[in-house]
């Protein structure tokens, strides 16, 4: 399968492939899905500068971009588990949704649709989702990209700072989130990616690295050979180590917290057993030195490889001047 | 889309054209969109200044179609403009399809366009179990 490296990520998907080559020069699909989703923002604030009602303002965005939006006919799609698909008609596209789902989980699946009719190569913007592997690592890159692209239209970056006025934190996510219509998740990355100076947000796991967990897997084959032998893995422990990572603009790259990197067992973080925010001031586990005020809080939808005694948790940094 | 390039007049026409196509009497289409009939029959002549966006949209769902073809001057954004030329060959098993379901031409067109992971389908069993899967998500959703 054809793959194509670009901005530090690896794609294989032929949607994204074909986004990356739409201008005859590489394209980064990231940067081009938020410049789009920048430009949908930008032509809705036209017309409306106020941020009323988050569903209705993704529909007029919908609309605008000649997308038709329209609930689902619930009593004739039974066994329907999705909240919005997007298909092609003879007049053009329409998103389907699902009315009975949250007003909030519809909003960012429209949101999430309009980001799919950025591929070009995605039949007018409509995929078969519904007939291709949904958990394959194609799926993947492309539902994170609409997911990126979703966080973007729904929390435009002016309406969000105006909103937030100053207030970044985790204690506010909830207020923003049901504000946007937009995802707790997204929303917590959007603390970052939003904050005027220097800050960082992202997504930790209790896990041991990939590295540890290959040595534990091959000493527990050589122990059923071996009795004796001397298991080095005896005092591997887990820790919380860095899922994703969101850095705000002001951010250089000694921001940037590396893939695995851990928070030490001795932060408070290891604490965080609930959805209270714990607040300690602590370094960015990536040996740059940079002290900050740290927020944590327990992950509202756990993943499914969580650990059950500490479970995946929401992170908040901000450097204090 | 830009405001800007906005042209009133034609946006008016544009309401008007497609509120005939309906039959429709401005109080209708204020009716159907809840929309007042003073600020329908100022955007139908011209005079109701920069479009109000919540307005618009009302009224572009009331008549059925979308903002980007009531307001952008250009051509719709819709398949039609991308649509196969007469003389242009179907790909391989849509020519068989179309004749045993009796499809019309501008569902072979959409159909025409499409392509699956990149790729088409290639004979008429591809192209039916795309046409099935779009009837399965397209069955009559109720209006909004």
């Amino acid at each position: 399968m054809r793959s194509v490296r670009v901005g530090g990520h690896r794609y294989s998907d032929p949607d994204i492939i074909s986004l990356i080559g739409s201008t005859g020069e590489l394209v980064d699909p990231i940067s081009s899905v938020l410049t789009q989703a920048r430009r949908v923002n930008a032509e809705y604030r036209q017309y409306d500068r106020t941020f009323s009602d988050p569903l209705q303002r993704v529909k007029i965005i919908a609309s605008m971009q000649g997308i038709k939006v329209v609930p689902m006919n619930i009593e004739g799609q039974r066994g329907e588990t999705r909240d919005a698909i997007l298909i092609p008609t003879t007049s053009g596209k329409q998103i389907l949704y699902n009315p009975t789902r949250p007003k909030q989980r519809v909003a960012f699946s429209i949101a999430h649709e309009i980001a799919h009719t950025f591929f070009p190569n995605s039949i007018c913007g409509a995929r078969f989702r519904n007939i291709h592997e949904s958990g394959s690592r194609e799926a993947g890159e492309l539902e994170r990209l609409c997911h990126l692209g979703a966080a973007e239209i729904l929390m435009p970056i002016e309406d969000f700072q105006d909103v937030a006025a100053g207030n970044y934190g985790l204690t506010n996510v909830e207020t923003l989130a049901t504000f946007f219509g937009s995802s707790i998740e997204a929303t917590v990355y959007r603390l970052a990616t939003a904050h005027p100076d220097k800050a960082v947000a992202g997504l930790l796991q209790y896990r041991t690295s990939d590295e540890q967990q290959r040595l534990i897997a091959r000493e527990a084959n050589q122990r059923s050979l071996f009795p004796n032998f001397r298991h080095i893995s005896t005092g591997i422990r887990p820790k919380y180590r860095r899922q994703s990572c969101h850095l705000s603009q002001a951010c250089d790259d000694t921001y940037f917290i590396p893939w695995n990197k851990s928070f030490d067992v001795s932060s408070s973080l290891y604490e965080s057993s609930d959805a209270k925010v714990k607040i300690s001031f602590e370094e960015l586990p990536n040996e740059s030195g940079k002290t900050g005020r740290l927020e944590t809080m327990l992950a509202p939808f756990q993943r499914r490889n969580a650990h059950n005694g500490f479970g995946d948790l929401f992170f908040f940094w901000e450097e204090i001047k | 889309m830009d405001i800007a390039k906005i042209d009133l007049k034609r946006l008016g026409e544009r309401v008007r054209f497609f509120r005939q196509g309906k039959g429709w009497s401005q109080a209708k289409l204020a009716e159907e969109s809840g929309v007042p009939k003073p600020y329908i029959s100022d955007l139908e002549n011209g005079e109701a200044g920069r479009p109000n966006i919540q307005y618009a949209y009302s009224i572009a769902v009331a008549l059925d179609t979308t903002l980007d073809e009531l307001l952008n001057e250009a051509a719709p954004a819709s398949l039609k403009g991308k649509a196969r030329k007469r003389d242009e060959e179907l790909p391989p098993g849509l020519a068989e399809l179309q004749q045993e379901l009796g499809l019309n031409e501008s569902d072979v067109d959409m159909l025409a366009q499409l392509n699956f992971r990149g790729h088409r389908p290639r004979d008429k069993e591809g192209w039916r179990f795309i046409w099935d899967a779009i009837k399965m998500v397209v069955q009559r959703p109720p209006k909004e």
